[in-house]
């Protein structure tokens, strides 16, 4: 039915969007493309997973241990790979983000293995009834979550001086500078936020798609789609496009075999690169690259 | 019916923002003139070059080579039909050693399409032997040829320089851009490029423009001067009228 | 007897002495360590010579094997023609993958190129009656290079020692032409490139053309090699580890390239316990040598010094 595909894909774009917010707030202020955003969810998830299950800590303090750590660990990768090369090369740049992905994911795979784990669910309530459907409270719970984390972020970039200090560098780093910003701070703020954000979307997704070192990958591709299609620079182009995407996917997959979702999604995305690159939402861009 | 210009600008404005760095400016070069452009730093000289070459797009106005209009065409598609600049950021290929940085400035008369690169053929490397000679050839002109091997970043910045020109006398080109060429450069050494660049001009017959600081090395290659500031043209002549005129004296002061 | 033919003396022998039979799977990594060093040379054409970011070179491999393999499986031809029909369709790839790296530069082409690279194995699956999907697709045994039997490793090797060679011979005579100079001219400078009038777009998407090309041959030689192809070996992460391999071993040194590709496929096999190990270990040099030594392997002053001195002068 419609109805549940669409539903059902809102709630997958949710976690896309989710993702995805974290890879524009960082584009956005380093003016790089995080390409290890999926490991550092994966491996924070496995924190929170072994928090949960083998020291036994309650849900709801283990995610929120997990936020905390995956702050401190998207500062502090920043700090030690990232600093010294964003301005740099791309190549350099892509590089060393290709780099932490490798060293996480083995990370990962050596300390939990590949046997596929279960991640404990938010809340196993029935969810609501509407017009015939049911959502199940764990899918309430991640648009809950993907709500809140607009709400903070909206009144983060919009009313604090920490956010006003983020959008001014994501405008113009050197300006920012000359204004006395810290621009390196900020750009540590950045990437903490997005393993918050990553971390949050890898716990709410794995109760649903069983939690292995690359599973997180398949969604986080994903993310990167709804990015691109939305927009590198656009918050609201990370939001419309994960949802847009998973919406997409979702009826998609409902009528066609699943490898052609795939392959439809991937035509999408490079037809949006080629055409149309700087995304559907976001202000045009410089003609020569987006670098 | 005369010849048109080798080139001819016309009201050519460049705009980014809201500055306007160059403001609709008007110019021809005839084949084989000389022409020297002075003014103080942020007059907008080096965007009038980058316009003209086409590294910067202009916001309004018309280019034309030998009566064509270039306006529209990319820059390299401009090289092609001869104009060429130096730069006063020195684009250089650091990897490379000089040789093949004067050479690459004949790439469009090398007489072998590119795919055969991948093949030693024959044709290939008679090619290459007759470019290489010919860069060495003007690398020897301007003093570079011991240093053939060297890497360019090693070298001094006036050097640099020399091989930049180097690189675009291999163009062959119809129009030269020079800006600053003479940076860097001590006394000796200037009235020595001054004699290689007016050799070069009368044997290649380029046009020849060319931005400069020191006022008194320009007049002795040029024959016509003309005076920026502000984006603006505000005197142009004979080189000692320009440099007496009061708007010029008082545009470097001010 | 002059440095370089002592080098290349060095080489024959050491080729020589290969201990064959020690084991198949020896044997089989060996062909494998010179098909990813075949690949990481082409996109050294591309990224080290050119200095066009590109992760898209584990799709043109996924592409060459699998147009090699089913035009024998289902068509009937010759491997020979299989292959080259291999590396006509990844020419043509690399062709139309070179245009967004007109309009993109940086990030966004490798985000580009990394999206080819994982729509490859996504199409291979969805067309399951042609590649076999998820089950993979075998090579026909009877599959012969001009009489070799790839599937014998050892013809297999001198096979791709063979080519090797020629590429590395290929790669150096481009370097000493216009085209190389007008790839490092577009890598160094696109403003000195474009001033003496070098068509920036079109070489480009040359080199993006000739990287696939070779990464295609790369692919074809694999199909019959390997005997059996499946999406799976074709993942996200060979993009990456061509990449890596390139960066570690040293960009824009052929011999690097060379270097690279041997060192992405024997590190996992020196931990092949603990193959997690070796991904750690692989992007944590990665890392390392992006921020430290950014020359790679190949630069590093007391590893032998490379191209220098096998350019002659002119």
């Amino acid at each position: 039915m419609l109805a549940t595909l669409v539903v059902a894909g809102l709630v997958a774009g949710a976690i896309y969007a989710l993702v995805g917010l974290g890879l524009v707030i960082i584009y956005r202020t380093s003016q790089v493309v995080n390409f290890a955003q999926g490991d550092v969810s994966t491996l924070l998830t496995f924190v929170g997973f072994t928090l949960m299950t083998q020291w036994g800590i309650p849900y709801l303090a283990a995610f929120a241990l997990t936020l905390v750590i995956a702050f401190l660990f998207g500062i502090l990768v920043e700090r030690t790979v990232i600093r010294p090369v964003a301005a740099r090369s791309p190549i350099v740049a892509v590089g060393v983000t290709l780099g932490v992905a490798l060293v996480l994911n083995g990370t990962s795979t050596w300390r939990w293995g590949t046997q596929v784990q279960s991640f404990p669910a938010p809340t196993s309530a029935a969810g609501i009834t509407v017009g015939g459907m049911t959502v199940s409270g764990g899918s309430l719970v991640i648009l809950g979550a993907l709500a809140l984390s607009v709400v903070a972020l909206v009144t983060l970039f919009g009313y604090t001086r920490i956010g006003l200090a983020m959008r001014a560098t994501s405008e113009d780093g050197n300006a920012a500078e000359l204004m006395g910003i810290n621009v390196s701070a900020i750009s540590g703020l950045s990437w903490g936020l997005a393993a918050v954000l990553g971390a949050t979307a890898g716990m709410l997704v794995s109760p649903a798609i069983t939690l292995t070192p690359n599973q997180l990958d398949l969604v986080v591709i994903r993310s990167f789609a709804a990015v691109v299609v939305g927009g590198f620079t656009s918050t609201l182009g990370a939001v419309v496009g994960g949802l847009f995407i998973g919406v997409v996917e979702s009826i998609v997959a409902g009528y066609a075999p699943a490898d052609l979702t795939n392959v439809a999604m991937f035509v999408i995305v490079l037809v949006v690169l080629v055409f149309r690159p700087q995304g559907l939402l976001a202000a045009e861009e410089t003609r020569k690259g987006l670098v | 019916m005369a010849a048109p210009p080798a080139l001819t600008v016309s009201g050519l404005t460049v705009r980014f923002g809201g500055l306007t760095a160059v403001g609709s400016v008007s110019l021809d070069v005839p084949g084989g003139g000389r022409i020297g452009i002075i003014g103080p730093n942020g007059a907008g000289k080096s965007t009038l070059f980058h316009a003209i070459t086409g590294r910067v797009r202009l916001t309004a106005g018309r280019i034309a080579v030998d009566g064509r209009d270039v306006t529209r065409w990319s820059m390299s598609r401009r090289a092609a039909s001869g104009v060429v600049q130096t730069f006063q950021n020195i684009q250089l290929l650091p990897s490379l050693p000089v040789l093949e940085n004067v050479m690459v400035g004949g790439h469009l008369r090398a007489t072998y399409p590119a795919v055969l690169g991948f093949f030693g053929l024959p044709q290939v490397r008679r090619s290459e032997r007759n470019l290489a000679a010919q860069a060495r050839a003007l690398m020897r002109r301007l003093e570079l040829l011991p240093l053939e091997r060297r890497r360019v970043s090693e070298l001094p910045y006036a050097m640099q320089k020399r091989v930049e020109v180097a690189r675009a006398l291999m163009v062959m080109p119809r129009i030269l851009f020079l800006d600053e060429p003479a940076t860097g450069m001590n006394d000796y050494e200037k009235s020595f490029f001054l004699e290689v660049i007016r050799d070069m001009q009368r044997e290649m017959g380029f046009a020849l423009v060319v931005i400069e600081h020191d006022v008194s090395f320009l007049a002795q290659l040029v024959d016509y001067m003309v005076a920026m500031s502000f984006g603006q043209i505000i005197a142009r002549g004979r080189p000692e009228d320009v440099i007496a005129s009061p708007q010029v004296v008082e545009s470097y002061m001010g | 007897m002059s440095k370089r033919v002592a080098w290349l003396v060095v080489g024959a022998a050491l080729i020589a002495v290969f201990p064959w039979g020690v084991g198949s799977y020896v044997d089989y990594v060996a062909c494998l360590a010179l098909t990813y060093s075949l690949i990481t040379v082409s996109l050294n054409w591309v990224m080290g010579y050119a200095g066009q970011i590109t992760l898209g070179q584990g799709g043109f491999f996924a592409v060459g094997a699998y147009v090699a393999t089913c035009a024998v499986a289902h068509y009937g031809w010759a491997l020979p023609a299989a292959i080259v029909l291999s590396a006509v369709a990844t020419g043509v790839l690399g062709l139309l993958l070179g245009v967004p790296a007109l309009r993109l530069q940086g990030h966004y082409l490798a985000l580009t190129t990394l999206f080819f690279s994982l729509a490859v194995p996504e199409v291979i699956m969805a067309l399951p009656s042609l590649t076999g999907g998820s089950n993979g697709i075998n090579m026909p045994g009877t599959a012969t290079l001009f009489g070799l039997h790839l599937s014998n490793l050892r013809a297999a090797f001198y096979v791709l020692v063979v080519l090797l060679v020629a590429i590395i011979l290929v790669d150096r005579t481009m370097l000493k032409s216009k085209l190389g100079r007008a790839f490092m001219a577009i890598r160094d400078s696109e403003t000195a490139a474009a001033s003496v009038g070098i068509p920036i777009a079109v070489y480009k998407i040359m080199a993006f053309t000739a990287s696939g090309v070779v990464a295609g041959l790369a692919g074809g030689l694999y199909a019959p090699i390997a005997g059996y192809l499946n999406p799976a070996t074709f993942d996200l992460w060979l993009s990456i580890y061509f990449f890596a391999a390139l960066i570690v071993g040293g960009l824009g040194n052929v011999y690097g390239a060379v270097i690279g590709g041997i060192i992405v496929i024997a590190l996992p096999q020196l931990f092949s316990q603990v193959q997690n190990v070796s991904n750690i270990l692989f992007g944590g040099i990665l890392v390392v040598v992006l921020l430290a030594l950014p020359g790679g392997i190949a630069d590093w002053p007391r590893l032998g010094t490379g191209v220098r001195w096998l350019r002659r002068p002119r």
